[in-house]
């Protein structure tokens, strides 16, 4: 296990590197002038491209630029805003919020995932199980923007379970139809996988052997069938807890949620690019780490992993 | 990994599992004989999921080629004077079937033409996107060694950045250029999924015995990748191009719906949604019609490539 | 007169697939004794499989019927009986090894506690008295260190060990019937010849009855006393080992005899059976073999099928020329 976990975070060095510089790269050396293209939507007064070009070191040359932002990234320096609040401050003040939904979203999908998934395969070809294929198919098709208005409107407006907007009423009362919303895509895929890969598990052969060894079809299930089935599920949920806080975007959005996924949205919506790349990074730096943190569970749950 | 996008998704991992008319389990292949493609066809004409989605593209295509034979394009924009103020938020009615927006323009027209910058940033983007992750998929798996492992390190370091966030810093950064920075964005970060699978296709068929034949008898690598290698990574690469198809539909609506795509006065199913936000609670059947008809649309090429896998390979459903 | 140890009798066994009915079992009949062995010989698909399964009472329900037939286990019917009950008897009294170890194990749960469960579960062993005794069943199926690899998992083991660790399961409680599905297909040459082996010694030791389901003739004639040879789901005949290989009844048999090499025969071309085994969907009519007898006439084209009739002593064919065919010998 040792020699793995190091493998793979030694693997995971170059993806950082690379990925940063991915980003820096994408943003830079495309064609158009970085600072007019940066700038759109904002009054084009000296003072805004003085602050844009100090920002992103636009007057070095561009691997003195990238270098720079990745001193910035160890230093934990993501830039600041217009007004001079530091892009880490904002975090600072708004991950409780975006964590807080998306650990609900996450219970949400571990519960009626895995639970729905595993119900479906064990009623498999039966109502429930064409119900929640059918959900999910549907669940999968639509934009996750146009599921969050109309849940805000049949929860928030319609039937006023909930009010439409804001965190006022806290947890749960207020995060439940958002972390619902958010969640929605990732449940139908995890319910899908969980059924999936159960149903796989009932035809292997260990699941046979198990039944052949005379156990009671309780410990089969758990010990067989499920032990095995839901390695894949876990390591999906738990790489989907990073795309989660990142998804907030759009969900933060339309809620009016006070999380880092709002502000990446008015930030968007204000072009505050500075802020934008900031946030941005810092997301897929969380989202680089939950993946090797998957990458390690995974090493735990499956032994053939662990020793390859 | 999950995506975010609605049905940008590898092959693999999602299926729509429903149930097939199609023969899932053969007990003898020698006594076949149909050819692949005609397997193919004799699968999803038993299959009822493909005759839906097929009446649905066939629609989706046809308000996408001639809209003009559908709706009024006067009727979506106030500058031609097609909108009314006066006729701001009215609900559905034999006039307006879809009712109207805040400026009066009929929403059903709207969402006609506002089908096509969707459909064919997402045609552009699939085919940009599959071409590219073959050919490098391709070259990867045949070739291997540091080759290999070089494009293979690349493709994780695309596969690091997810598909959202990228697109936003990039468009972000490029001023929102409209659909083409989003097919620029699709393609950049899209191409990775095939490319892994055909990399693994490849690496499948090149040591199948009729490779090592065509090798033995002197074919030229060109030759082989070509003759033998492209036609097994055909199937797979079909299924992920329609799904990709529709999940691109969705990325667009997404990314113009964030204000980063489609710029005014130009518009498509995602910024009518986003300009409906703000009337969505009084008028409803702004945001609705629209919205309908993108996760029809997505819909459709979800069950279009799950007919169209199942048809080339039964046993690729797990 | 006791009744045997295990009876199989006209046991039908029928699978609803998408495409029709399949019918992967028809008639199968024989008779196990303790400490006897007894193969079962056939082509892939020929039915030996389910028939095994039939007996662990592990088909899939969803889509296996049993229409009619029985199988007795020391006078008990098990077709029929409650799912609760068959299970008591799944690894304590009947127990079955299987061809592939490595997808045959869980791959996530360390062997010893694999072998270990049998007597959690069956013999309510203690946690400590369970590893105990695994340890010592590992040890005796020639597992060496058996202690330091109780925690290992099987894809560390190699392929003769998984087998033996298999073995090891499935023998731990000293089971009356062993059923042995292919149990060495899937080994090298020589693991197989010890497999086949240490299958021998512990069936001399318990006086279980072994059920040796194979294709391959050359392991048939080492271990078995008696054979029963199938075609598409049919008992094509069954007899003595050595009354069988000396002076076989049927033509299927004879082909199957013919295409093995031997020792003591002029080098040649070896003959091979013509053609495929039937497609199970859509049997010929008559006896599912004429399509590939080269003795074939009119009337094996036409059903009914042939009965299987006495040719010697506790020796039967089905074949309608199989008086004919044993008088003439080889």
């Amino acid at each position: 296990m040792g020699r793995y976990a190091i493998r793979r975070i030694l693997q995971m060095i170059p993806v950082f590197f690379g990925t940063t510089f991915l980003i820096y790269a994408l943003m830079f050396a495309l064609p158009g002038d970085p600072v007019r293209n940066l700038t759109i939507g904002k009054q084009t007064n000296p003072v805004y491209l003085e602050y844009i070009r100090e920002q992103f070191n636009l007057n070095q040359p561009f691997i003195i630029q990238y270098l720079d932002y990745l001193k910035g990234i160890l230093t934990l320096d993501f830039g600041k805003t217009f007004n001079g609040t530091p892009v880490l401050e904002i975090f600072q003040q708004r991950w409780p919020v975006s964590v807080t939904l998306a650990l609900t979203a996450f219970g949400l999908e571990v519960l009626f995932g895995i639970g729905f998934g595993i119900w479906a395969a064990l009623r498999k070809g039966k109502v429930f199980d064409h119900l929640s294929l059918t959900g999910t198919l549907i669940v999968v098709a639509v934009p996750v923007f146009v599921l969050g208005y109309v849940a805000q409107w049949v929860f928030g407006v319609k039937l006023g379970w909930v009010a439409p907007a804001g965190i006022q009423d806290g947890w749960p009362k207020s995060y439940i139809v958002p972390a619902a919303v958010l969640a929605s895509l990732s449940l139908a895929y995890a319910l899908r996988l969980t059924r999936q890969s159960l149903l796989e598990a009932f035809n292997s052969d260990y699941v046979r052997t198990a039944k052949a060894k005379g156990l009671p079809p309780g410990t089969v299930l758990r010990k067989y069938s499920l032990r095995n089935s839901l390695i894949p599920v876990v390591t999906f949920l738990g790489a989907d807890l990073a795309t989660l806080m990142g998804g907030a975007v759009i969900t933060e959005g339309i809620f009016n949620i006070p999380g880092i996924g709002q502000q990446l949205y008015q930030s968007i919506r204000l072009h505050e690019s500075v802020v934008v790349v900031g946030i941005v990074t810092v997301l897929v730096i969380i989202y680089l780490f939950a993946n090797l943190i998957v990458d390690l569970l995974y090493g735990v749950l499956d032994p053939r992993i662990r020793y390859e | 990994m999950s995506d975010f996008f609605p049905g940008s998704t590898d092959a693999d991992t999602f299926d729509a599992g429903l149930p097939s008319l199609a023969s899932t389990e053969r007990i003898t292949d020698a006594s076949n004989p149909r050819g692949l493609l005609g397997d193919a066809w004799y699968g999803l004409r038993r299959t009822w999921y493909f005759w839906i989605s097929l009446v649905l593209i066939v629609f989706i295509a046809a308000i996408t080629i001639f809209p003009q034979f559908f709706a009024d394009k006067e009727t979506t924009s106030s500058l031609t004077g097609g909108c009314q103020l006066m006729d701001s938020l009215m609900p559905p009615s034999s006039t307006h079937w879809f009712g109207t927006d805040q400026l009066g323009c009929d929403v059903y027209s709207l969402t006609i033409y506002g089908a096509r910058p969707s459909v064919i940033t997402a045609i552009i983007a699939t085919i940009a996107t599959v071409s590219i992750g073959a050919l490098i998929g391709i070259i990867a798996g045949y070739y291997g060694g540091w080759l290999d492992s070089l494009l293979s390190r690349i493709t994780d370091v695309f596969f690091g950045l997810p598909v959202l966030l990228g697109g936003i810093v990039i468009l972000t950064a490029l001023g929102s250029p409209g659909l083409w920075g989003v097919i620029f964005v699709l393609v950049v970060l899209g191409w990775v999924g095939t490319a892994r699978m055909v990399r693994s296709t490849t690496i499948e068929a090149k040591s199948q015995d009729f490779v090592l034949a065509a090798r033995a008898l002197g074919a030229s690598n060109l030759r082989i990748m070509r003759r033998h290698i492209l036609p097994n990574a055909m199937g797979p690469a079909i299924v992920v191009a329609v799904i990709s198809l529709g999940g691109f539909v969705g990325a667009e609506a997404t990314f113009s719906y964030l204000g980063l795509g489609i710029q005014p006065p130009e518009f498509s199913w995602g910024s009518i949604i986003s300009d409906a936000q703000s009337v969505f609670f009084t008028a409803p059947w702004t945001l609705f019609f629209p919205a309908l008809f993108l996760t029809v649309t997505v819909l459709a090429f979800i069950l279009m490539g799950d007919a169209v896998r199942d048809a080339l390979d039964p046993k690729l459903r797990k | 007169m006791t009744p045997p140890l295990l009876r199989v009798d006209d046991l039908h066994v029928q699978f609803s697939t998408r495409d029709g009915i399949v019918r992967a079992v028809n008639g199968m009949t024989f008779d196990l004794n303790e400490g006897e062995t007894i193969a079962i010989l056939g082509e892939s698909g020929s039915g030996k499989s389910v028939t095994a399964q039939a007996i662990m009472g592990i088909l899939d329900p969803e889509v296996a019927s049993i229409p009619s037939g029985s199988i007795t286990f020391r006078g008990e019917e098990l077709v029929g009986l409650p799912e609760r009950k068959h299970r008591k008897l799944r690894g304590t009294d009947i127990a079955m090894i299987f061809q592939d170890a490595l997808s045959a194990l869980n791959p996530v749960i360390c062997v010893g506690d694999q072998v270990a469960e049998m007597f959690r579960v069956h013999a309510g062993a203690s946690r400590k008295s369970a590893k105990q005794q695994a340890i010592e069943v590992m040890g005796h199926v020639g597992i060496p260190a058996a202690a330091q690899r109780y925690g290992d998992y099987p894809h560390q083991f190699s392929g003769g060990m998984r087998q033996r660790i298999m073995i090891a399961m499935m023998i731990a409680l000293k089971p009356a019937v062993l059923i042995a599905d292919e149990p060495t297909t899937a080994l090298d040459v020589t693991v197989q010849a010890q497999i086949m082996e240490l299958l021998k010694e512990l069936q001399r030791e318990t006086g279980t009855g072994l059920i040796l389901i194979t294709h391959d003739l050359g392991v048939v004639a080492s271990v078995a006393e008696r054979i029963v040879v199938m075609y598409s789901g049919r008992v094509m005949e069954q007899g003595d080992v050595d009354a069988m290989y000396a002076r076989p009844a049927n033509p299927y048999t004879i082909g199957l005899l013919d295409s093995i090499p031997r020792l003591d025969a002029r080098i040649g071309r070896l003959p091979a059976i013509p053609g495929l085994p039937p497609n199970l969907l859509n049997t010929p009519s008559g006896c599912p073999f004429h399509v590939r007898c080269t003795r074939a006439e009119d009337t094996c084209r036409v059903d009914p099928v042939p009965p299987l009739v006495e040719v010697g002593p506790a020796h039967k064919s089905a074949c309608w020329f199989a008086e004919e065919v044993y008088a003439h010998g080889k």
